[in-house]
């Protein structure tokens, strides 16, 4: 406790708002641990409740999974706001809960609608609700395949949405102009994948890629709030050049950003093979090759968004003052998102076949960048001083330069989306083709 | 044991002739682009020199660059060198072998690229921020070609070993070839890299990164095309025919890298050409997959007549609106299997539109090659267009008429638009080699139609 106490006073915190969120912490791991390490499946039924006369409630294996984000977000917002003892925030994880563990659609509906107003205007809701992406997505889709014997024709409408939302969400995601936006289009994108691989067949992917939504999504909303709070924006045109003032922000995002892409060993990544390995031998017909077309889409789109959103938070030069003046604070909250960061990884290891083979890439690409920074170092190097490009010298108080001289965010979506004075973009150009066809 | 030390020896030998391999490719590239400008070469191992040469020099950081500018180059090469060594490009079933999937290498070409972009960014400077938002673009199109070609791979072999073999189905070998046009299309047009604000090691790494990620996508479009062999790492005897073949692979992408920019329309297209044939390889496989009659996708074959038509009309491109016209009466050829219309169609649009290219602005060869390109006699499309046309009028005579009242308008349409212009010409260093082509041209439309005066083997050959 004495370590404890001298750990909190080193970091700024008060001590009894520590306890409490530890001990609520450690009581909400306890939980995680019974759901997914106790007896795989229990259910009882409570009579008297609901129009059917009875409601039925059990945690299985996959209700288990499900439910995990929503425990695990919740308490790291417990961890990442030590003040935060709202009832109506416990009210509404436990109406969660009880969504994940009712075995029927009424349940689901009475456990989802309670748990949205209870904590409409509590801090931390956004990150829970988007810690709910799971249980809500994939609970009602098991019950509608479980208990109404639904298949076929919903199947393929469902795969066909899927396939429609993923990239439409990684599209929105590439045209974010601020972080929150940012997360809902990629959690978006996520859904559409679960869905259509849900229909698939593939409940491992589904049940990843929610996850996956669930943990980036509350994550990069805390680091969102975050960055409201530090430098009063979460917008990607005032941001820039973070990873100097915020280097363990920045690799945190850097972690979080990139696993929703197809870059390795990134959980997106993992995604991908699962579902190549399930599109390649299936020949189901037209849905699932759409489907596949859109995940492809998807990879190519949000790899596209997550360069853009890292580079212009983290990368570059500051784009305002208190862009410039972050530092990182090292306390609870942002131990918090590491570990939401840390889950996001893991989801990968969980979704990905042959994980030896993910385990012995991961290890050949870290070794070479090793060896090679290595073989780097040892050469010496030199500050150069900024090249300003032509442009005339600006004044004192633009420490980093004129902001007007880098590109923004906006400007890096431009060449694939194109703008409303001048059409430069792939999209804006394959449209204005076809229109010009239609239109005769 | 004794395979396994086979396989460990395999692996060694396919990694150093990957390096080799991209050491040559870029020297051969450098040596022909200075020809083509008129230059005098630099010695052949320059490309080498260079890498030596940097690496001896200190790094420059630029100074607002972040903690994490040190890692990019590194993290790129170290993407780059693993897809090229995964790759199989001499032999299979290597120590790599489990990897060599097409999501693994798409994967890590797609974090080289990644990193590349992110250092671009690094140090915040406008052009360079430029730069990486164009790569940011040619990524997505990158990504998309290269996963919808390995796509029709893993469907057709169904398996997802990237040298799987496949079917002997024209249309699934024309898809896949599509698909390997595309992506050479995608390294021999595409800008290299924006450059990152480095020098001294990290420059030379950036170097070697770009060298061995085009390594890789020659040797993934090749295996993608599976009906050449390849060595098995077990079997000794195999081995000199596979290291063989392996530099024949690496002659012909050069040869095709060399020529692939000249074929390209113009510039500003370079993004949408790869992705488009790749989409059209994608097409090419769904009759395969979802079990619908050929016939009933023959009406794609007057739409993109007519299609051409409109395109014609309104923004007045004859040679772009003739090749969509013909790439329809060309799909036609593919659902109808005329097997001998599939290839003077292809033949002869290749070398129309290399006619074109190689030809003055509005001279009398242009106007011979637009000619060509609307499949008129006496030139080889109209014996493709024939062939084709008369295949598909067995499976959808109404159809047929309708796109043959299609291509009488537009061939109207270019007559009347373009080649009664009254014109002059301008002087041009290729003429003499256009005329070459045009004759080409004329004697693959002319051969067959005096097929009458032929033995009969070769008539049965050409029809």
């Amino acid at each position: 406790m004495r370590r404890i106490g001298r750990t909190t006073r080193r970091l700024g915190i008060d001590g009894g708002a520590t306890a409490f969120s530890m001990s609520a912490f450690a009581v909400l791991l306890v939980l995680i641990g019974d759901t997914l390490f106790g007896p795989w499946f229990s259910s009882f039924m409570i009579y008297g409740l609901g129009p059917f006369g009875h409601i039925t409630l059990g945690v299985d294996r996959v209700g288990a999974i499900l439910l995990m984000p929503v425990f695990f977000v919740s308490g790291v917002v417990v961890l990442a706001v030590p003040d935060m003892c709202e009832w109506r925030f416990v009210a509404g994880v436990v109406a969660f809960a009880l969504m994940g563990a009712g075995q029927d659609i009424y349940v689901a509906t009475f456990g989802i609608l309670s748990a949205s107003w209870l904590t409409v205007g509590c801090a931390g809701t956004e990150a829970l609700l988007l810690s709910a992406i799971p249980v809500c997505l994939v609970r009602p889709l098991l019950a509608l395949h479980v208990f109404m014997h639904v298949g076929g024709s919903l199947d393929n409408l469902l795969r066909l949405l899927g396939a429609l939302i993923a990239p439409l969400g990684a599209a929105r995601a590439c045209n974010a102009p601020d972080l929150q936006r940012y997360v809902r289009a990629t959690a978006l994108g996520l859904s559409g994948i679960a869905v259509g691989a849900f229909t698939a067949g593939m409940l491992r992917v589904a049940v990843g890629a929610a996850v996956l939504a669930a943990l980036t999504g509350a994550g990069l909303t805390l680091i969102a709030n975050l960055l409201r709070k530090e430098i009063g924006t979460d917008e990607f045109d005032w941001l820039g050049g973070l990873a100097r003032g915020m280097p363990d922000l920045s690799l945190i995002l850097l972690i979080f950003i990139f696993a929703v892409s197809i870059v390795p060993p990134g959980a997106g990544f993992a995604i991908l093979l699962r579902c190549w390995r399930r599109i390649a031998f299936d020949r189901s017909g037209l849905a699932m090759l759409t489907y596949g077309v859109g995940v492809i889409a998807w990879s190519a789109l949000s790899t596209f968004a997550a360069i853009r959103a890292f580079g212009a938070i983290s990368l570059g030069r500051p784009r305002s003052l208190r862009a410039a003046a972050a530092e990182d604070t090292r306390d609870l909250g942002l131990l918090g998102v590491l570990l939401l960061a840390v889950g996001a990884l893991l989801v990968g290891w969980f979704v990905v076949p042959g994980r030896w083979s993910l385990a012995v890439l991961t290890l050949m690409l870290t070794g070479i960048v090793v060896v090679l920074r290595w073989a780097e170092a040892r050469v010496g190097s030199d500050f150069v001083p900024h090249w300003t490009e032509g442009f005339a010298q600006p004044p004192v108080w633009m420490p980093f330069n004129d902001p007007r001289t880098e590109i923004t965010a906006s400007g890096f979506a431009r060449p694939l989306f194109g703008s409303d004075k001048a059409s430069i973009g792939l999209w804006s150009r394959l449209w204005a083709a076809i229109r010009s066809v239609l239109a005769l | 044991m004794i395979a396994f030390l086979l396989r460990m020896v395999a692996t060694a030998m396919e990694l150093a002739l990957t390096a080799v391999a991209a050491i040559l490719l870029e020297a051969g590239l450098i040596w022909m682009r200075a020809r083509g400008a008129g230059r005098a070469p630099p010695p052949f191992l320059q490309p080498l020199f260079d890498l030596v040469k940097l690496w001896r020099k200190r790094r420059a950081i630029p100074e607002f660059s972040s903690p994490l500018a040190p890692m990019w180059a590194p993290l790129g090469v170290s993407a780059m060198s693993l897809a090229a060594f995964v790759v199989p490009g001499a032999f299979f079933d290597t120590l790599t072998q489990p990897l060599a999937t097409a999501p693994v290498v798409i994967g890590l070409l797609s974090l080289g690229r990644a990193a590349l972009i992110l250092a671009a960014l690094d140090a915040g400077q406008g052009a360079r921020g430029l730069s990486a938002a164009l790569a940011a673009r040619d990524l997505v199109v990158f990504v998309i070609a290269l996963s919808l070609v390995g796509l029709v791979h893993s469907e057709i072999a169904r398996s997802l070993t990237l040298v799987a073999p496949v079917g002997s189905d024209t249309a699934n070998v024309v898809a896949q070839v599509l698909g390997m046009a595309g992506l050479f299309l995608v390294l021999s047009l595409e800008e290299i890299a924006p450059a990152a604000d480095s020098s001294g090691p990290d420059r030379a790494l950036w170097m070697v990164a770009a060298m061995l990620g085009r390594v890789a996508v020659i040797l993934f479009a090749f295996d993608t095309l599976s009906c050449l062999d390849i060595a098995n790492a077990k079997h000794v005897d195999s081995w000199l025919p596979g290291v063989a073949l392996f530099f024949v692979k690496i002659i012909v992408a050069f040869l095709l890298m060399t020529v692939a920019p000249i074929l390209a329309p113009i510039k500003r297209w370079s993004w949408s050409i790869p992705a488009a044939l790749a989409l059209l390889a994608l097409a090419l496989f769904l009759p395969n997959l979802v079990e619908i009659p050929s016939k009933s996708w023959l009406f794609i074959m007057p739409v993109m007549i007519w299609g051409a038509i409109v395109v014609m009309r309104r923004r007045d491109c004859a040679v772009d609106s003739l090749m969509l016209a013909q790439t329809g009466v060309l799909v036609g050829a593919l659902l109808a299997h005329a097997r001998s219309g599939i290839v003077v169609l292809l033949a002869a649009l290749i070398l129309g539109r290399l006619a074109i290219v190689l030809s003055a602005r509005d001279s009398l060869v242009e106007r011979l090659s637009l000619l060509a390109l609307a499949g008129l006699p006496p030139f080889g499309l109209f014996a493709g267009d024939c062939l084709a046309l008369h295949a598909a009028s067995n499976l959808e005579p109404e159809v047929v008429a309708f796109s043959v009242i299609g291509l009488l308008l537009l061939a109207f349409l270019v007559i009347s638009k373009t080649v009664t212009r009254v014109v002059g010409g301008t002087p041009n260093r290729w003429a003499a080699t256009a005329w070459v082509v045009v004759a080409a041209l004329t004697a693959l439309g002319v051969v067959p139609a005096m097929a009458t005066a032929m033995p009969g083997t070769l008539i049965r050959w050409m029809t």
